[in-house]
């Protein structure tokens, strides 16, 4: 039985009488303890995705969502409000890609993982010396005196930490990262990498992560989901997929990442034509 | 080989404020004594992590950062100018001849602006056009970067981020500069549209002859689109050299760390 289930979740979005499918019917699952991986362009439907399960998608009409996302046999699509409040933060926890913009500015790094611990764990008493742990655990050095920063004295990957401080200091059972190291530089990008296979080992939880760069998956997600144009057009072991991909779409995605001792060789990019008449003459269902 | 721009013992520092009242506080030096060379028709890389002072290098070239020492050649045939040196007004014209792409490109272009009227300002600037000839060099630069020449009177959200970053180098290029400085052009976007926009740089500088200073944090773009390169840390440029050398055998720590981040599979 899997934690986490998504059947034919169909995501629209409509505006100026236009409708657009951003989402046409993805289906996966997500097991305890387990990390997967959705990589994709810009567009290609894979962050919506992850914000409809737990329903962060507008509600003012102009976006509709579809299909069943059953976490622990419940689907969150049928959930009240009570229960959303219990499940955002609670069990589901989200990272997003520019931390100095998913801070608030006003308040110090410590009140804001404070208030989560306080909402989703009122049997903590010492919430103080529950949100210092949880700055150590993220690799924060002196992080008693951290508690009182502000956003805007920490760098961009120490704000990043604190994001992955604040999504665990609830203990979720499911973690969400949309692209975390995606505004950060390549040095640091690795050591939030560390940073998330250390704590996946230690907790037990499991993890989706939403990124572009097949690059960064590699030991870190057992499994990947590629996601283009609103479909999973390959899904498989991250190993599998990386060396051996079958998809023209997943092929061109692997080939077009810069790689070192390549110097002065021109970089492949993406020829979608090419993908569309390949992905048509294998077979490919469109 | 034939020298575009020379920089000796660069220096950029910022007062910090500290102690009563803001006084008594010492310098930062974000650009600590950075000396190299470019030549007329290369790329060449300069890598380093935030912080490091590679944007304020580049920054202090075209003097968009002050410059505290050390100095900018300039090099025409023999000729050969200062530009730390230049007042505002004898800068002017090689304003013109160095131009900037910048990182993001959703802040870098005005979103009350048509594409049309993005590339005449520094047009305008620099040449006395007619409508009809602005319009036709406007059409040229859309077709030299890879856009449709019809979407010209689009604004910059109707762009993807990639063809936001194509807009930001036809409007460096509008004034025929010589030497442009690419500041992160590639780091706001997709892997697969990062390729496109170093293919595009590197077409461009074989097409247009042109000279460039190429910043990055990514050791591995670096490497794809530079002939040699530059890395630095704390101000100052720990190790350069060819760009395959230096990824193959880099000597600095601080190299290896950088080589060591760039994922491997």
């Amino acid at each position: 039985m899997s934690m986490l289930s998504v059947e034919n979740l169909k995501i629209s979005f409509k505006s100026g009488g236009r409708v657009t499918e951003a989402v046409k019917g993805v289906s996966f699952h997500v097991d305890k303890g387990e990390s997967v991986a959705i990589v994709g362009e810009s567009g290609s439907g894979k962050s919506v995705t992850a914000m409809s399960l737990a329903r962060l998608l507008p509600r003012d009409g102009s976006c509709e969502v579809s299909g069943r996302a059953l976490f622990d046999s419940e689907d969150i699509f049928q959930m009240n409000p009570k229960e959303l409040r219990a499940l955002r933060g609670g069990k589901i926890a989200y990272v997003f890609q520019e931390p100095s913009t998913s801070l608030n500015p006003v308040f110090s790094v410590g009140e804001q993982i404070a208030e989560a611990v306080r909402l989703h764990r009122p049997e903590v008493k010492d919430v103080r010396a529950c949100v210092v742990e949880a700055l150590e655990e993220v690799g924060i050095r002196r992080a008693a005196e951290r508690y009182s920063a502000y956003p805007h004295e920490l760098s961009g990957g120490m704000q990043q930490r604190v994001m992955i401080a604040m999504a665990l200091s609830c203990r979720p059972r499911l973690l969400v990262a949309d692209e975390p190291t995606t505004a950060l530089d390549v040095t640091i990008q690795k050591q939030i990498i560390d940073l998330l296979r250390e704590i996946l080992k230690n907790r037990g939880m499991s993890m989706i992560l939403i990124t572009h760069n097949f690059g960064i998956i590699r030991g870190l997600c057992s499994r990947v989901l590629v996601m283009f144009r609103g479909r999973i057009v390959e899904s498989g072991p991250t190993e599998e997929i990386l060396y051996n991909p079958k998809h023209p779409y997943t092929k061109a995605l692997i080939a077009c990442i810069p790689r070192l001792g390549r110097s002065g060789e021109r970089l492949v990019s993406i020829d979608y034509e090419k993908i569309d008449r390949e992905a048509r003459e294998l077979g490919y269902a469109y | 080989m034939d020298t575009l721009i020379k920089v000796e013992n660069l220096r950029v520092s910022y007062p910090v404020a500290g102690g009563l009242f803001g006084r008594g506080g010492g310098v930062v030096n974000a650009v600590d004594g950075v000396s190299f060379e470019i030549s007329r028709g290369e790329i060449v890389g300069l890598v380093g992590e935030s912080g490091s002072g590679k944007t304020t290098t580049g920054r202090a070239i075209i003097r968009l950062a002050p410059v505290s020492g050390g100095s900018v050649f300039y090099f025409n045939g023999k000729d050969k100018t200062d530009l730390a040196a230049l007042s505002k007004r004898e800068f002017f014209p090689f304003r013109k001849k160095i131009q900037m792409v910048f990182q993001d490109p959703f802040n870098s272009l005005d979103p009350r602006m048509t594409v049309f009227k993005i590339l005449c300002e520094p047009l305008d600037i620099y040449f006395k056009l007619d409508k009809k000839a602005k319009l036709k060099r406007a059409e040229e630069l859309m077709e030299l970067v890879g856009l449709e020449p019809s979407h010209l009177f689009r604004f910059p959200h109707e762009f993807s981020g990639g063809q936001r970053q194509r807009i930001g180098i036809a409007r460096a290029l509008a004034v025929e500069p010589e030497f442009i400085i690419c500041d992160e052009p590639v780091s706001a976007l997709d892997v697969s549209v990062q390729a496109q926009i170093i293919n595009l740089i590197s077409d461009l500088r074989s097409k247009l002859n042109l000279t460039c200073l190429f910043i990055a944090h990514d050791i591995a773009v670096v490497e794809h689109i530079s002939s040699r390169m530059m890395v630095m840390t704390e101000g100052k440029i720990v190790e350069s050299g060819v760009s395959s050398e230096l990824c193959s055998n880099p000597r600095h720590p601080y190299t290896r760390r950088l080589i060591d981040a760039v994922p491997k599979f």
